[in-house]
């Protein structure tokens, strides 16, 4: 059921966008949106975690990966083809560079630019934000932790090949595709200092034209690209708006060409005519829970934290709450993850069976529960307030602490004071990463907040690792997601599902599960009635 | 006047180390810092670590604050802690932006607000009085927020004739939006001034006595009325104009408007307390001097104000 509902809504979205047999036109300019937040941050990916700047950085840098969309997989994009060793000791691959990739400055890439970024990205005393991704090469932790010089799982083997081991299992793939792993070059860092962050060098399809901080950011065509025949368009404006309601008037007016729809706008782009024929709609690798701190006595009893995830009717808040723009959660991983198990069956909706095991649990009487959130209205305070009759009604009074992002990071990822949180994870696309990340090993800082210990989890996560088969892994992994289901460390609210609005003229938009506005740019393209169709 | 004007530059001093010291404690007293503002699904210890000490947050405050304020004496904002720029570079292409926001608004304000006061003064508790006071009470009282969206709904969505957002090329036509969004309560503030100056000055004895001695109305309103309301509204003027970098920051959330009271809010939300000093430096500079102008102005109107 989960491969079908996903695989129509790749095939809705592939036909709403007219991906379909029409030849991509040449020119004009894409009017797009930068809608998290008000701000660009830092341009070099390497200093930035920011979805924003990362939305931005897939126009601007290439990886060795790049995300496909329509097949929900990694597949080669710097890299020309990544070939397994078989016999290896260790996962290692062979990868061959695309010969004619070039940096905006005119030189070639070569896989010592390889080895240069993934290195600088280990630099102690850095603490650039690849490191989660470049860690899992075998011999990068060390260069991490200053015990050794240079990453031994990259070997140079000629200008354009090199060999990749991994420490562990896990498909470089879904590592290397993140803009934090982008391939940058060593002059231009050196040369540009800390202004690299805003003048930019890279070597995807597009190049740097203009950053006006606070409004927008202009990229041009480059027309050295690997990709013969690619960027279709002449330019990408990203205007940043962090506001929904202008944008969405932006939209109308003709001045967008694309942006996003939020649960308060998706009635009115549903109902109207024209707007509803071109909305592009994805289940994304994000799960929206409520996440326990184990050190709450009442929230240590499994059976407290089983009656929590019956108590609430998920599907009537995602109806009315959220306009149907969330699909309801059974467990951690996501409906768009490869080891999403179908024949688990979410919680339902029983508060007496909610009551009953308050009752078992001795708290019958119920207890006080600090929420920390924030304004998000798809997982904020908005839904606090929606359960909070629903909890009161099982004796658990909400108590909100509604905090910017700062203080809930802080909170959640440092210093752990908080008794819950309601927020959402990313909780993909690799399903082996998402379920490590709530292992014992995996500390609160590194994003187990809420320091969820079970041994038969880590063990069948660890199996996942080892598993010698693609069915052997996802069995593993099923078995993991199980036991976190049947344990409730958290409550499971629901994986977004994003909307995206797109003028007719828009070709190529991609169903991006990782997350609706990471749009490969070099994918687009508008038609003749476009109004920036000839825009340079 | 030379010397009430650098003795009121001099003030700027001590406003500046008060202000200055008052962010730094208040940065230091809420939660989340800007490193916690930059991660989003972890936050590694050590890299916490690295970056206390690359931005100096390990040091005790008073020693960061006393650094902060050397380098301000020569002129050094420091670096972004988000961004790692140096702070010039983000505030500068800001403040022109800001100034044309500013400028636009109250030119704006002025241009529709003192002359429907004026107007609404002489002829009180007639039709244009009334018509007059509806406009300035509802400019005082519609939400910024909601009134931009409006504009852009009438003149973007609908008739199509303005851009929606955004600074585009700096032209005009970006302009007018966020100007009038921003304008439209200054100018029902100084309608309603105006009005009432008017209304006070109509009833003074100079006034009767000069209609007494027959003159136009044309030379009582324009030389009489208009001179003596002239201090009011521009001391109403001046404090809003002062005001207005830092009451623009909703209209250029709302627009993507790229200037300094933005800035100033997206750097508190990520604690990036350098660039949010340097910001409210240039608000506090700029009210200071604006006040200053203002100060100046009044001495031409009325020739018997003397600064010592």
């Amino acid at each position: 059921m989960k491969n079908l509902s996903c695989a129509a809504l790749a095939l809705l979205a592939a036909c709403a966008t007219g991906a379909h047999a029409e030849t991509p036109r040449r020119g004009g300019t894409f009017s797009y949106i930068a809608p998290h937040g008000d701000s660009v941050t830092s341009l070099d990916p390497s200093r930035s975690t920011r979805t924003q700047d990362y939305m931005i950085s897939f126009g601007l840098h290439c990886m060795l990966y790049r995300w496909d969309a329509a097949n929900k997989k990694p597949v080669p994009d710097l890299a020309e083809s990544i070939e397994p060793i078989a016999g290896a000791a260790k996962p290692t691959y062979r990868i061959k560079l695309r010969p004619n990739a070039r940096f905006h400055n005119g030189r070639q890439v070569t896989a010592d630019d390889v080895i240069f970024s993934y290195n600088r990205t280990m630099e102690p005393g850095k603490g650039y934000s690849g490191v989660r991704y470049i860690s899992s090469i075998d011999g990068a932790a060390e260069v991490g932790s200053g015990a050794a010089r240079t990453i031994s799982g990259l070997r140079k083997i000629d200008n354009t090949t090199l060999e990749l081991t991994m420490a562990e299992a896990i498909d470089p793939g879904y590592l290397l595709f993140w803009p934090a792993t982008a391939i940058l070059p060593k002059e231009e860092l050196e040369q540009r200092g800390d202004s690299f962050g805003a003048r930019p060098v890279g070597c995807g399809p597009f190049e740097m034209e203009e950053l006006v901080r606070g409004s927008r950011v202009v990229l041009k065509r480059f027309n050295d690209y690997y990709i013969d025949g690619r960027p279709y368009l002449d330019k990408v404006v990203y205007n940043i708006m962090g506001e929904a309601a202008p944008r969405d008037l932006a939209f109308r007016s003709g001045q967008l060409d694309a942006t996003t729809v939020v649960a308060a706008q998706i009635t009115a782009y549903r109902k109207d005519p024209a707007l509803s024929k071109h909305l592009l709609e994805v289940v994304t690798d994000y799960t929206r829970h409520m996440g326990f701190n184990p050190e709450v006595k009442p929230l240590q009893d499994k059976r407290v934290r089983q009656a929590i995830n019956l108590a609430v009717d998920r599907k009537l808040a995602i109806e009315k709450l959220l306009r149907g723009q969330a699909m309801l959660a059974t467990a951690w991983l996501p409906a768009t993850s490869d080891a999403f198990d179908p024949s688990l069956a979410p919680y339902p909706y029983d508060p007496a069976r909610a009551k009953a095991l308050m009752k078992e649990a001795g708290y019958e009487k119920g207890f006080e529960l600090e929420v920390l959130t924030n304004n998000n209205s798809a997982y904020g305070i908005a839904v606090v307030e929606a359960i909070t009759p629903y909890l009161k009604a099982i004796g658990i009074t909400l108590k909100p602490r509604v905090v910017e992002n700062a203080i809930a990071v802080e909170s959640m990822f440092q210093t752990g004071k908080f008794e819950s949180y309601m927020w959402s994870y990313s909780s993909g696309p690799d399903p082996y990463v998402a379920s490590k990340r709530f292992t014992s090993a995996t500390s609160r800082s590194a994003g187990n907040s809420i320091t969820y210990r079970n041994p038969a989890y880590d063990a069948a996560v660890a199996a996942a690792g080892q598993a010698k088969t693609e069915a052997e892994r996802i069995e593993r992994l099923h078995t993991a997601n199980r036991i976190m289901h049947e344990d409730a460390p958290m409550w499971f609210f629901n994986y977004d599902r994003a909307v995206m609005a797109y003028k007719p003229w828009v070709h190529g938009l991609q169903p991006n599960s990782v997350h609706i506005t990471y749009q490969y740019p070099d994918l687009i393209w508008v038609d003749a009635k476009s109004p920036r169709a000839n825009a340079r | 006047m030379l010397s009430y004007a650098l003795r009121r530059l001099w003030q700027l001093v001590p406003t500046i180390a008060v202000v200055t010291l008052i962010i730094f404690l208040l940065f230091n007293v809420i939660p989340g810092s800007a490193i916690s503002a930059a991660a989003t699904d972890d936050l590694d210890p050590a890299a916490v670590a690295r970056m206390r000490e690359q931005f100096g947050l390990d040091k005790p405050l008073y020693v960061r604050y006393f650094s902060f304020l050397g380098h301000l004496a020569i002129g050094d904002f420091g670096i972004s802690l988000n961004t790692q720029q140096p702070v010039t570079d983000l505030l500068l292409p800001r403040i022109w932006p800001s100034l044309q926001l500013a400028l636009a608004a109250m030119a704006i304000a002025i241009a529709i607000g003192v002359p429907l006061g004026f107007i609404a003064g002489l002829r009180q508790g007639g039709l244009l009085d009334s018509v007059a006071s509806v406009i300035a009470v509802s400019g005082l009282s519609l939400p910024q927020f909601w009134f931009g969206l409006l504009l852009m709904y009438l003149f973007s969505v609908q008739l199509g004739w303005l851009p929606t957002m955004g600074y585009g090329d700096g032209s005009f036509a970006y302009l007018i939006l966020p100007a009038l969004s921003l304008g439209v309560s200054f100018m029902a503030l100084l309608a309603r001034t105006t009005r009432a100056a008017v209304i006070e000055i109509l009833h003074t004895d100079y006034i009767r006595t000069a209609h007494a001695k027959g003159l136009t109305n044309a030379v009582i309103y324009g030389k009489h009325v208009m001179r003596n309301a002239g201090t009011l509204i521009l001391t109403t003027a001046g404090l809003q104009f002062g005001a207005i970098m830092g009451k623009a920051v909703i209209i250029e959330k709302l627009f993507s408007w790229p200037g300094v009271g933005s800035l100033l809010i997206d750097s508190i939300f990520v604690r990036d307390i350098t660039v949010a000093q340097a910001c409210v430096i240039v608000m506090i500079v700029f009210f200071l001097l604006v006040s200053l102008i203002v100060d100046m102005l009044y001495t031409l109107i009325d020739p018997r104000i003397e600064h010592r």
